[in-house]
């Protein structure tokens, strides 16, 4: 878990070339997304929240803002976590891209009441990046997840 | 599966409980940090503990760059030597006559009993390439505390000056650039002296200065130096150039003037950290470093 979101803090900032910058998708958001599936029972919204600081931080941002996001898409998932799982994967891909949505916006609304932000439709694409790359993460961190535990 | 039902059934509700728990303490964070910036101390001892990752983020590009001097031909690095030591020749000449200028200048301003510029300590630093936000100017260097860097120092390159610093850790430091929608620098024409502020748009290659009567006496090329007023910014530093006058956008009394930055904000690997004499002062003083146009309200 240390490593999948230490992972996700080094994708954050990762230099990316200028015409792909607008879709980096929220990989925090999505790694914990799927612990929060994972191990519902030790992954809940302080943990989340606690995360989220260290985003902050680490992206110079008003402190709360991050955490505060990733606090709401964690309670969003453990609220359906068991809807959730059972889910075939196109659907629970849609349900996770609604979740990132939702954070999104709530996200925007941070960064407009702390300090003006140009208007761009562009900021809808992270939502759109996570939910299409949800498919490949899923099973990726499932399986490594899996392999680790049984060792 | 059993383990986990009793769990969730055990903590069902708390769940909800807990967010609203984080939500206050988000809301609390965010007005201490936003409104009061109480939270410096915090914000650089969480930074210094991410010190791995920007290291980690800025590896790709470092040895790539490492691979690419370590293949370059040896003529070329000769030529690029032969043509430096050139370039550094002419530049050493053009430093004398520099000081002498300097010297005339301190008679001059001894003359006049005017306080006299004293020249500014500077320290180069080099920028992390990551990427912080893209809709926020912000950069990473690989100066912090350890180097005396503090929040609020302006940085410059080579062509004009970058920005400021905005989060200071042990052994980085975040700089907002001057073109951040929430950068505002003093500024005056170098033409006419005449005093105004350049606000940042989000965009790299354009400032506002909003603030201009219509009739003003500007014009396309003009350029824009540091005031120094508000003492952030050292004064006498070259900022932009006016690119685009509209005298009468909406028929207000308001002219629009944007100005394109002379620091080559998005290709700089290297930095110039400054002190200067009345940085060192003022940073005693409770600076507000979200909002750097309150800072340059008080009148001369």
């Amino acid at each position: 878990m240390v490593i999948s979101v230490t992972l996700a803090l080094i994708l954050t900032i990762l230099p990316l070339p200028e015409w792909s910058r607008m879709y980096r998708p929220e990989w925090l958001g999505l790694v914990i997304i799927f612990w929060c599936l994972a191990t519902p029972t030790r992954f809940g919204v302080l943990t989340a929240w606690s995360i989220g600081l260290l985003e902050d931080a680490l992206r110079g941002a008003v402190f709360g803002q991050h955490a505060l996001v990733l606090a709401l898409i964690a309670f969003l998932t453990l609220s359906m976590y068991r809807r959730l799982r059972v889910f075939p994967l196109l659907q629970q891909s849609l349900i996770v891209g609604g979740v990132l949505f939702l954070a999104n916006a709530l996200n925007l609304w941070i960064h407009n009441a702390t300090g003006n932000l140009p208007g761009a439709w562009s900021y809808w694409w992270p939502p759109l990046a996570g939910l299409l790359l949800w498919p490949w993460i899923y099973p990726l961190l499932r399986s490594l997840q899996a392999r680790y535990q049984r060792s | 599966m059993t383990t986990d039902e009793n769990a969730l059934f055990a903590r069902g509700p708390s769940i909800t409980i807990r967010l609203v728990i984080v939500v206050a303490l988000s809301l609390i964070l965010m007005a201490l940090d936003h409104r009061m910036q109480r939270l410096t101390a915090a914000r650089s001892a969480l930074a210094a503990l991410l010190q791995p990752v920007y290291f980690l983020a800025d590896l790709p590009v470092r040895s790539v760059e490492w691979l690419g001097t370590a293949l370059a031909e040896r003529r070329r690095l000769l030529a690029d030597n032969e043509r430096l030591r050139e370039r550094q020749l002419i530049i050493a000449a053009r430093l004398q006559t520099a000081e002498d200028l300097a010297a005339e200048n301190r008679r001059l301003r001894a003359l006049l009993q005017s306080a006299a510029r004293i020249d500014n300590r500077v320290l180069i630093g080099r920028l992390l390439s990551v990427d912080l936000d893209p809709y926020k100017h912000r950069l990473v260097l690989d100066k912090g505390t350890k180097d005396a860097a503090f929040v609020g120092q302006p940085l410059l390159d080579a062509h004009g000056v970058m920005g400021q610093l905005v989060q200071v850790s042990a052994i980085n430091a975040i700089a907002m650039l001057i073109t951040d929608p929430n950068h505002a620098i003093p500024v005056r024409f170098s033409r006419n002296n005449i005093r105004t502020i350049a606000i940042g748009t989000g965009n790299l290659h354009r400032l506002d200065l909003p603030h201009l009567p219509n009739h003003v006496d500007a014009k396309v090329g003009d350029l824009l130096v540091t005031s120094g007023l508000g003492g952030r910014f050292p004064p006498g530093y070259p900022v932009a150039r006016v690119t685009e006058i509209d005298a009468d956008p909406t028929g207000g009394s308001f002219a629009r003037i944007t100005a394109a930055p002379l620091a080559q904000l998005d290709r700089t690997r290297e930095v110039l950290l400054v002190w200067s004499v009345s940085s060192q002062n003022r940073r005693l003083l409770t600076l507000d470093v979200d909002h750097p146009e309150r800072n340059t309200a008080d009148p001369e």
